[in-house]
C-alpha cells in the first residue's frame, strides 16, 4: 500500500507539469499576452514597454523556463484587478468552492446511491422505470437551466430561498442542488448497473442458500462489491464537478474560484487565470489519486503491486 | 428497461425532427431571428394572457421572435455538436489506434498525455482558449473538439490492444500487409460500432457544453442565435420574461434526450454485454 501510494504520488508532479505546460503554450501561442493585459486603446510604445517588463521579448523557451520557476516558487504574479498576489486571492476563494462542492458531493452521493439501489431492487418494476427515466432526463438537462428553474420556483414564486449570494445555509441549498444535478443522474444509473451486475455473482446465491435476509445480502455482500465502479466514476467526475461549479457559481453569484476565474477572463487578469487553472487541476489530480487509493482499500482484489 | 429497438426508433425520430428544423430553418422560421422590433419587446407567449400566435413563444428584450431564434439556434447548436464531435473523434481514434498499434514510447506518451488532459476540465480549457482567441463559431468547435479527444483515445486504445493480438491481424501481418493497411482494413472496421456509439453520445455532450459556454458568455457571440445564448439572455430577464429561458431549456433537453436515447439504444444493440445489463 505504501509503495503504491508513493508511486501514485510521483505521477502527480508529472501530470501537473503537463497541465502547466499546456496552459503556458495555450496562453503564449494563441495571442500576445501584452495585448491581453492592456486594453485596445494602448499605444504600440506601451505594449512594447510591457513586453519588455514581462520578458516577452525573450525566446519562448526562456519564457517557459521563467514561467516554470515562478510556478515552482508559487509566484503566479500580481492580479491586475485586485493588486495582490494572484495565488493569495485564489486561496481566499477556495473555502467557498470547497463548501459548495462538498455539499453537492454529499447530496449527489446520497441521491445516487439510494436512487440506484432502489432502482436495482425494484428492477423492471414501475419504481425502477420512474427513477431511471428521471435519471435519463436529468442527464439530458443542462444543469444551469435546472438552477434557473429552481430560482424561478423557490426564490421568485415561493420566496422561500434567496436568489443568490452567500450567508446562512439557506444560500447554499439551491447552488448545491444545481451542482449535484451535474453528476447525480449518472451516479444513479451507474449504481443501478453495478448493483445488478454484482447481484448475479455466485456468492449472492450462496448467501441466499444460507437463508440470509435480502436486505442483509444487499448491504453486506452486494453493495461492497458494487463500490468499485462507483468510486472510479467519482474520480473521473471530479473534473465535471469543477466545471459545473464554474457555471453554478456564476448563476448564484457564489464567491468561489469558478466565478473568480470567469471574472478574471473578462478582466484579462492573466495571473489569476493561470493560478485558478493550476490550483483547480491540482485539486482534480489529488481527488483522482484519492479515488485510486480508496479503490485499493475497499477492493482487496485490486493488485497494488 | 425499454427495448433497444424502442430507444433507437424514438431517438432517431427526435434527432431527425431537429435535423429537419435545422436544415429548413429559413422556411420554417416565421421571422428573421435578427430583426428587432423595439415596440414589441418582451411580448408574452401564446399560452400567457395577452399572448398571440404571431409570436408563439413571445419576443425577447429586443423584440426578436423567440421561436425563430430557437429554430435558427438549432442550426448553430447542432452544427457545433456534430463538427466538434467529428474533430474529436478523428483526433482521438487516430491517437488511440497509433498508441495501441505502435506501442512503445510513443504509445505510452500519448496515453500519459491523455491522462493529464483528463485532469484538465474541458470548461477550463475552453475558458483559457476562448479568453485568448476570443469567441467565434470556429473557436468553439476547435475548443470542444480538442477538449474531448481523450474519451475516444482511451476506448480505442483498449479495444485495439486486444484486437491486434487476434489471429486475423497476425495473418494479415504474415502476408506482409503494412501497418496502415492493417489499421484501415482490419482494425478500424472492428472499432466502428463502438466509435459510432461514443460519437452519438458525445454530440449530446458537446451541445450541452456549448450551451454552458454560451451561458457563461464564452460561446457563440451574439447576435447569432444559439440555444445557449438565448438561454443566457433569458436568464437576465427571468423576472419579467421567464418564457425565453424556459423555451430554450426545453429545446435543449429534448434534443439531448433524443440523442442520448439513440446512443444508448445503439450501445445496447451493438454491445450485447451492455444490453444484458439493461
Amino acid at each position: 500500500m505504501f509503495q503504491f501510494t508513493i508511486r501514485q504520488l510521483v505521477t502527480v508532479p508529472i501530470t501537473l507539469l503537463l497541465v502547466v505546460t499546456a496552459t503556458f503554450f495555450v496562453l503564449r501561442l494563441t495571442g500576445d499576452p501584452a495585448t491581453l493585459y492592456l486594453d485596445v486603446t494602448a499605444t504600440p510604445e506601451q505594449i512594447e514597454t510591457l513586453r519588455r517588463q514581462l520578458g516577452l521579448d525573450k525566446t519562448l523557451i526562456v519564457q517557459y523556463g521563467w514561467f516554470l520557476t515562478d510556478i515552482l516558487t508559487l509566484d503566479f504574479g500580481r492580479s491586475l484587478q485586485f493588486q495582490a498576489p494572484a495565488l493569495d486571492i485564489v486561496v481566499s476563494r477556495l473555502g467557498a468552492t470547497f463548501e459548495l462542492i462538498g455539499t453537492a458531493l454529499v447530496l449527489a452521493l446520497v441521491l445516487g446511491l439510494i436512487g440506484g439501489l432502489v432502482s436495482a431492487i425494484y428492477q423492471d418494476r414501475w419504481l425502477d422505470m420512474a427513477i431511471s427515466t428521471f435519471a435519463v432526463a436529468g442527464q439530458s438537462m443542462p444543469s444551469f437551466w435546472l438552477g434557473i428553474l429552481l430560482v424561478q420556483l423557490f426564490a421568485l414564486n415561493l420566496g422561500w430561498l434567496p436568489t443568490s449570494g452567500t450567508g446562512g445555509i439557506e444560500h447554499l441549498i439551491l447552488p448545491a442542488i444545481t451542482l449535484a444535478a451535474f453528476i447525480a443522474p449518472n451516479l444513479i444509473l451507474i449504481t443501478r448497473t453495478a448493483v445488478l451486475e454484482a447481484s448475479t455473482d455466485q456468492y449472492v446465491t450462496t448467501a441466499r442458500a444460507k437463508g440470509l435476509k435480502n436486505g442483509y445480502i444487499l448491504l453486506c455482500h452486494v453493495l461492497p462489491n458494487a463500490l468499485n465502479p462507483i468510486i472510479s466514476f467519482f474520480g473521473l467526475q471530479m473534473g465535471r464537478l469543477v466545471g459545473g461549479s464554474v457555471v453554478t457559481e456564476t448563476i448564484f453569484a457564489w464567491p468561489g474560484i469558478g466565478r473568480l476565474m470567469i471574472g478574471a477572463v473578462y478582466q484579462r487578469d492573466v495571473p489569476v487565470v493561470v493560478a485558478t487553472v493550476t490550483v483547480t487541476c491540482l485539486a482534480i489530480i489529488l481527488a483522482n489519486l484519492l479515488a485510486d487509493l480508496l479503490l485499493a482499500l475497499v477492493d482487496p482484489r485490486i493488485n497494488l503491486e | 428497461m425499454f427495448g433497444s429497438q424502442f430507444k433507437i426508433v424514438i431517438g432517431t425520430f427526435v434527432v431527425a425532427f431537429f435535423a429537419f428544423v435545422a436544415i429548413f430553418a429559413p422556411l420554417l422560421a416565421p421571422f428573421n431571428p435578427l430583426s428587432q422590433d423595439l415596440f414589441n419587446r418582451l411580448a408574452p407567449p401564446v399560452w400567457a394572457e395577452r399572448g398571440s400566435w404571431t409570436h408563439a413563444l413571445g419576443t425577447d428584450n429586443y423584440g426578436r421572435d423567440v421561436l425563430s431564434r430557437l429554430i435558427y439556434g438549432a442550426r448553430v447548436s447542432i452544427l457545433v455538436g456534430v463538427t466538434s464531435m467529428l474533430l474529436s473523434c478523428t483526433l482521438g481514434s487516430l491517437c488511440g489506434v497509433i498508441a495501441a498499434y505502435r506501442g512503445g514510447r510513443l504509445g505510452s506518451f500519448i496515453m500519459r498525455f491523455s491522462d493529464a488532459h483528463l485532469a484538465f476540465p474541458e470548461i477550463l480549457l475552453a475558458i483559457l482558449i476562448v479568453a485568448t482567441l476570443g469567441g467565434s463559431l470556429l473557436n468553439i468547435v476547435l475548443v470542444l473538439g480538442i477538449s474531448s479527444w481523450m474519451v475516444y483515445a482511451r476506448v480505442v486504445y483498449g479495444l485495439t490492444l486486444s484486437l491486434k493480438e487476434r489471429p486475423f491481424i497476425e495473418a494479415a501481418r504474415a502476408q506482409g500487409a503494412a501497418g496502415w493497411y492493417i489499421i484501415r482494413r482490419h482494425i478500424l472496421p472492428h472499432l466502428l460500432p463502438m466509435i459510432i456509439v461514443i460519437s452519438t453520445l458525445q454530440v449530446a455532450q458537446m451541445i450541452l457544453t456549448e450551451t454552458a459556454l454560451s451561458f457563461l458568455g464564452l460561446g457563440v457571440p451574439p447576435p447569432t442565435p444559439s440555444w445557449g445564448n438565448v438561454l443566457a439572455e433569458g436568464r437576465d430577464r427571468l423576472f419579467v420574461a421567464p418564457w425565453i429561458a424556459n423555451s430554450a431549456g426545453i429545446a435543449i433537453i429534448l434534443v439531448v434526450w433524443g440523442i442520448n436515447l439513440l446512443g444508448n439504444g445503439l450501445r445496447e444493440r451493438l454491445d450485447p454485454r451492455a444490453g444484458a445489463r439493461g
